[in-house]
C-alpha cells in the first residue's frame, strides 16, 4: 500500500528490565557529563554551532515521528519549523523574548500549522502527500517571501530581543553561547522524551499501523485521518517549539527556514542519522551541519561532499550511520569470535 | 483578443516543456516502477549542451540530438549504477537515492559551468517573431510547441500502440514472464532509462531558449515535473498532458492577471487539484479488498 | 428469536459494478439476531464484494446496508466497526511483527476508546494487555502471547485473525474463508473458538468447506456471478438445483 514507507522505523518497546541498559542515574550522570564536556572545551562560537545542531535536531526528530513512524515524507516540514521560528521573532518585538513566552508562541504556531497543513493533506499518502505537502510548504514560503512589512521579505528578520528568562527576582539574558547552548539541551532532551513516550504510547503503536496496513487499521475501528492528524500537530509542536529557539542562536531569521530545500535538509539529516531511530536525528544534524561548516572553509564543494555521504548512507546504510556502523562493528566481532 | 491568444500560446508552449520533462519522470514511473528524481539535473545537463553547441557554430539543429544523447549517456550509466540495484526497493528508497545524486550533480555542474547565468544564441532560422492578430510572438516558441508535440506524439504512439511499448508494459506487470519468452528484461529496462534521460536532455536544450541554464534550475523544473506528473495521476499518459497543460495555464495566465501572487494562486490551484482528487487526475484503478 | 426483532443485518437490493464488470446484482440478505448464516459459491461469485460493501470498504451502487436497524450504507467503516460491525479479511492482516498479544491489544484499545491515547495511557495499555491475554487463555494460545504473529504456524496464525476480531467485541461477525488452508481438525476448532467466545454473536460465514458450513450455520445464502440464486436452511440447499447448478455437478447433499 503506502510504497514509500520502508521497513525501518522501530523504537525498542520492550520492558526496561529485558533490556541490557544501564540503571536511571548512571544515564542521568552520562547526559550530565556529555552536556558538560562541551562547556569547559567549546568557546562561544562553538557552543552557538552545537545550539543550532541540537535546535535543528529537534525538527528533524518531530519529522521522524511522521516519515519513521506513520510513512508520510514530508516536504513541507520546514513550515512547522520555520514558521514557529518567524512567529517567535516577529511576537518577540511586541511582548519582548522571553523564552517560555517564545516557546508557547512556537508550540502554537506549529501546532496550528500542522493542523492547518493535516486538514489539507490528510487524505493523500505516499509520493501524493509528498507533493502536496511540498506544493503547501511553498505557498506558504511565497508569503512569507513576498509579505515584506511583516517578514522582511527576502532580508528576513534582525534586531529583534535577545532571548531572556525570568526568574523570581532577575531576569537573565541568554545571548551567549553557554546560555543558548544550555536552553537547547533542555529542549532537545525534552523533545526526545515525549517523542519517544509518544512512539510508545498507544497512539504511536495506531501510527506505526497505519504506515503498516492501512486497510487494517480501519477494520480495527481506527480513523485512519485522526491518527495522522494527531501525528501531525504531535511534529508540529516539536517542530515549533525548537522553531521558537532557532532566531536566537544567530539573531537573524530568514525565508530559508520556510523554504523546501529546508525540508529536504531535514530528510537528508533524518536518514543519515537512522529513520525511525528518534537520536538518529541529531547525529545527522551533527554531521550535517558539520560537513557544511567546516568542509566549506576548505573547499566550494561541501555540497558534493553532503551528497556523497548521503547517497552512501542510503546505498550502504539505509538504517543510518549509528545503526550501519554497528551492524559492522558487530559483524568484526561475531568474527573475530568465531576465529 | 490577440493578447489572449499571444498569452494562450505562451502558456501553450511552457505546458510543452512542462509535458516534455513530466512525460521523462512518468515514463520511468509508470513502465518501471521507479521515481527518479535525477531527471532536474538531465534537464540542466541538457541545457548547458545546448547552451555551448548553439554557440559553438555547429550545425545548430543537432543541438537537439546532442542533448539527447549527453543526457541519455548518464543515464545509460546511472542505469548500470546505482539505479538498477534500487528497482525492487520503495519509492522512499528510489527518492531518497536519486535526490542525493541530484545534489551531488548540482554540485558538479555549478563546478564545472560556472555558476553565472547562460543563455543560448538562438539560431537564425528560429529568431524573431510573427504577428498572431496583431501581437508579435516569439517564432522559437512555436518551435517549442510544434517540436515538443511531435516529440509527445512519437513517444505516445511507441509506448501505446507499438509491440514495444506492450513487451515494456508487460515488463512492469511480470518481469519473469516476459523472460520466459526469452526476453531480456534488464536490456528493456536500460533502454527506457536512456530514453527517459534523452527526453530530459532534449526538454533541457529546448527549454534553455526560454529559462536559460543556471545552477538551480535543475531543481526548479524537477519540482515542476513532479508536481505535473503526480497531479497528473502518476504515470497515466493523459493524465501527464492535462495537467501539463493545466500547471502550464495556471502559471502563465496567473502572471498575467495577478504578478504579485502568481506562483501562490499556481500552486494553490494544483493543491486544489490533489486535494479533490488525493490520487491525481488520472487515478489507476487498483483492487485494494 | 422473536419474528419482528430487528434483524442484526439487513442487505436491501444491493448492487455493485467495477467498469463493466457487473459483480452484485440486487442481493438481499438478512441476517438474524444470534444467527449463523453461510454464504457461498464459486469463486467470483461476489462473496467477498459483498463482504466489502458490508464493512464500508466499498460504497454500492444501488441499494441499502443496515445495522440493528440504523442505515450505514455511506459511513466510513472504522465508524462501523466501532458499532460492533466486525470482518476479517480472505488473506491474513495480522501485523506480522508485532506480538500476538500486541495485535490483540491493538484491537482492543480501539474498542475501548483508548487507541489514540498518549501521555498517561498506561492504564488503558495494561487493561488491553488484560484483555488480550484473557482472550487468549480462553483459546488456549496464553502460552504464544509474546510470540511475533510471523513466528507462529498458519492455523495459528488465522485463528489469531479471528481472535483479533472478537477483541473488538462485535456484535455481527463476518468471516472470509478463515478455514481456507486449514486442515479438516484445524477448521473445526476455529469455528469451536468463534462459538465459545463471541457471545450474543450473529456471523455470517464464507466458507468453500460446504461440511464446516452446512454443520454449523442455520441457514446458507448461495451466490453465483453476483446473483443471490438460494437462501434457506442447509438441508433445502442441499437439495435445491440451482445451487448445485452453481458448483457444476459437486453434489451438495454428497458433500455433508
Ligand atoms: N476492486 C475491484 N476492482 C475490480 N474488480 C473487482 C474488484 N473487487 C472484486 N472484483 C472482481 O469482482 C469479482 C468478484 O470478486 P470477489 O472477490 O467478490 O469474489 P469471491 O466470491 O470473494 O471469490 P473468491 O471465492 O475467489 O474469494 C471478481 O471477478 C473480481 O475480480
Ligand atoms: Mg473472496
Amino acid at each position: 500500500m503506502s510504497s514509500i514507507a520502508d521497513g525501518t522505523g522501530r523504537v525498542e518497546t520492550r520492558p526496561a528490565s529485558q533490556r541490557r541498559s544501564l540503571p536511571v542515574t548512571a544515564k542521568l550522570a552520562l547526559l550530565a557529563l556529555a552536556t558538560a564536556v562541551p562547556l569547559l572545551f567549546a568557546g562561544d562560537y562553538q557552543l552557538r554551532f552545537l545550539a543550532e545542531i541540537l535546535i535543528i535536531g529537534t525538527a528533524v526528530l518531530s519529522l521522524d515521528l511522521l516519515v519513521g513512524f506513520g510513512g508520510l515524507v514530508s516536504l513541507g516540514h520546514a513550515v512547522f519549523f520555520g514558521g514557529a521560528a518567524y512567529a517567535a521573532a516577529i511576537a518577540s518585538q511586541a511582548l519582548g523574548a522571553d523564552i517560555v513566552v517564545m516557546l508557547a508562541v512556537g508550540i502554537v504556531t506549529g501546532m496550528v500549522a500542522a493542523l492547518l497543513m493535516g486538514i489539507v493533506v490528510m487524505r493523500t499518502i505516499a509520493l501524493f502527500f509528498l507533493i502536496l505537502s511540498l506544493i503547501v510548504g511553498q505557498i506558504v514560503w511565497e508569503v512569507v517571501f513576498h509579505w515584506r512589512e511583516v517578514t522582511g521579505g527576502a532580508d528576513g528578520l534582525r534586531g529583534f530581543p535577545v532571548l531572556t528568562l525570568h526568574t523570581g527576582f532577575a531576569t537573565i539574558p541568554l545571548n551567549n553561547g553557554v546560555a543558548l547552548y544550555l536552553a537547547s539541551v533542555v529542549l532537545a532532551l525534552a523533545a526526545y522524551l515525549a517523542a519517544r513516550s509518544f512512539v510508545t504510547a498507544p497512539i504511536g503503536r495506531a501510527l506505526l499501523g497505519t504506515r503498516e496496513r492501512q486497510l487494517r487499521m480501519s477494520a480495527l475501528g481506527y480513523s485512519i485521518p485522526r491518527i495522522r492528524l494527531m501525528a501531525l500537530v504531535a511534529s508540529g509542536a516539536i517542530a515549533g517549539a525548537a522553531g521558537a529557539l532557532y532566531p536566537f542562536v544567530n539573531q537573524y531569521v530568514g525565508p530559508n527556514a520556510v523554504h523546501w530545500t529546508m525540508s529536504a535538509m531535514m530528510i537528508i539529516m533524518l536518514v543519515i542519522g537512522g529513520v525511525g531511530s528518534l537520536y538518529g536525528a541529531f547525529i545527522g544534524s551533527a554531521i550535517y551541519l558539520g560537513i557544511q561548516t567546516y568542509v566549506s572553509s576548505y573547499t566550494d564543494r561541501w555540497q558534493l561532499v553532503v551528497g556523497l555521504v548521503f547517497v552512501l548512507t542510503v546505498m550502504i546504510m539505509p538504517k543510518g550511520v549509528v545503526a550501519g556502523l554497528k551492524a559492522a562493528f558487530g559483524r568484526r566481532k561475531d568474527a573475530e569470535r568465531r576465529s | 483578443m490577440g493578447f489572449y491568444a499571444v498569452q494562450s500560446l505562451n502558456a501553450l508552449s511552457f505546458s510543452m516543456l512542462l509535458l516534455l520533462t513530466g512525460l521523462g519522470l512518468s515514463v520511468v514511473l509508470n513502465l518501471m516502477n521507479f521515481v527518479n528524481l535525477t531527471h532536474g539535473s538531465f534537464f540542466l545537463l541538457g541545457a548547458y549542451v545546448g547552451v555551448y553547441w548553439l554557440a559553438s557554430g555547429a550545425p545548430w539543429w543537432l543541438a537537439f540530438p546532442v542533448a539527447f544523447v549527453a543526457a541519455g549517456l548518464a543515464g545509460f550509466l546511472l542505469e548500470r549504477f546505482p539505479f538498477r540495484q534500487f528497482y525492487a526497493r520503495t519509492h522512499l528508497m528510489q527518492v531518497l537515492l536519486t535526490y542525493g545524486l541530484s545534489v551531488i550533480f548540482a554540485d558538479l555542474m555549478r563546478w564545472g559551468f560556472g555558476a553565472q547565468i547562460l543563455s543560448p544564441e538562438i539560431p537564425e532560422a528560429l529568431r524573431g517573431v510573427v504577428f498572431i492578430m496583431d501581437m508579435p510572438f516569439p517564432i522559437y516558441r512555436l518551435f517549442i510547441i510544434g517540436f515538443g508535440a511531435a516529440l509527445a506524439f512519437a513517444l505516445w504512439f511507441v509506448i501505446d500502440r507499438t509491440i514495444w511499448g506492450a513487451v515494456v508494459r508487460a515488463c512492469v506487470t511480470d518481469r519473469g514472464f516476459v523472460e520466459t519468452l526469452g526476453l531480456d528484461t534488464r536490456r528493456i529496462f536500460t533502454a527506457v532509462l536512456v530514453i527517459s534521460a534523452g527526453l530530459g536532455g532534449i526538454s533541457g536544450a529546448l527549454g534553455a531558449g526560454i529559462l536559460s541554464a543556471y545552477p538551480g534550475l535543475d531543481e526548479e523544473v524537477l519540482i515542476l515535473a513532479l508536481i505535473v506528473v503526480v497531479a497528473g495521476g502518476l504515470g497515466t499518459f493523459r493524465g501527464t498532458v492535462l495537467s501539463a497543460l493545466l500547471l502550464g495555464f495556471a502559471m502563465t495566465f496567473s502572471k498575467v492577471w495577478v504578478p504579485e501572487f502568481s506562483n501562490v494562486v499556481a500552486l494553490a490551484i494544483m493543491a486544489a487539484l490533489l486535494v479533490a482528487l488525493p490520487e491525481g487526475l488520472v487515478a489507476k484503478k487498483v483492487r485494494q479488498v | 428469536m422473536s419474528a419482528n426483532a430487528v434483524p442484526a443485518l439487513a442487505i436491501e437490493g444491493v448492487a455493485k459494478s467495477f467498469g463493466g464488470l457487473k459483480v452484485l446484482s440486487d442481493v438481499s440478505v438478512t441476517l438474524g439476531q444470534g444467527e449463523c448464516l453461510g454464504l457461498i459459491g464459486p469463486n467470483g461469485a461476489g462473496k467477498t464484494t459483498l463482504f466489502n460493501i458490508v464493512t464500508g470498504f466499498l460504497i454500492p451502487d444501488h441499494g441499502r446496508v443496515a445495522f440493528a436497524g440504523e442505515d450505514i450504507t455511506t459511513a466510513k467503516p472504522d465508524v462501523r466497526v466501532r458499532a460492533g460491525l466486525v470482518r476479517t479479511f480472505q488473506k491474513s492482516m495480522a501485523f506480522p511483527e508485532l506480538s500476538v498479544r500486541e495485535n490483540l491489544a491493538l484491537a482492543a484499545r480501539s474498542r475501548s476508546g483508548d487507541g489514540y491515547g498518549w501521555f498517561g495511557s498506561r492504564k488503558a495499555v495494561a487493561a488491553a494487555d488484560e484483555a488480550a491475554d484473557e482472550l487468549l487463555t480462553r483459546a488456549q494460545l496464553r502460552e504464544r502471547a509474546e510470540l511475533l504473529v510471523s513466528g507462529l504456524s498458519y492455523g495459528e496464525q488465522r485463528i489469531v485473525d479471528v481472535l483479533v476480531s472478537l477483541a473488538m467485541r462485535p456484535r455481527v461477525l463476518l468471516l472470509d474463508e478463515p478455514t481456507a488452508g486449514l486442515s479438516r481438525a484445524e477448521g473445526e476448532h476455529l469455528i469451536e473458538v468463534v462459538r465459545t467466545l463471541g457471545e450474543d454473536l450473529s456471523t455470517i460465514l464464507i466458507a468453500h468447506d460446504l461440511d464446516i458450513v452446512f454443520g454449523v450455520c442455520d441457514r446458507v445464502a448461495v451466490l453465483d456471478l453476483g446473483r443471490l440464486i438460494a437462501c434457506d436452511t442447509p438441508d433445502a440447499i442441499k437439495a435445491h438445483e440451482g445451487a448445485q447448478a452453481a458448483y457444476l455437478g459437486a453434489s451438495l447433499g454428497e458433500a455433508a
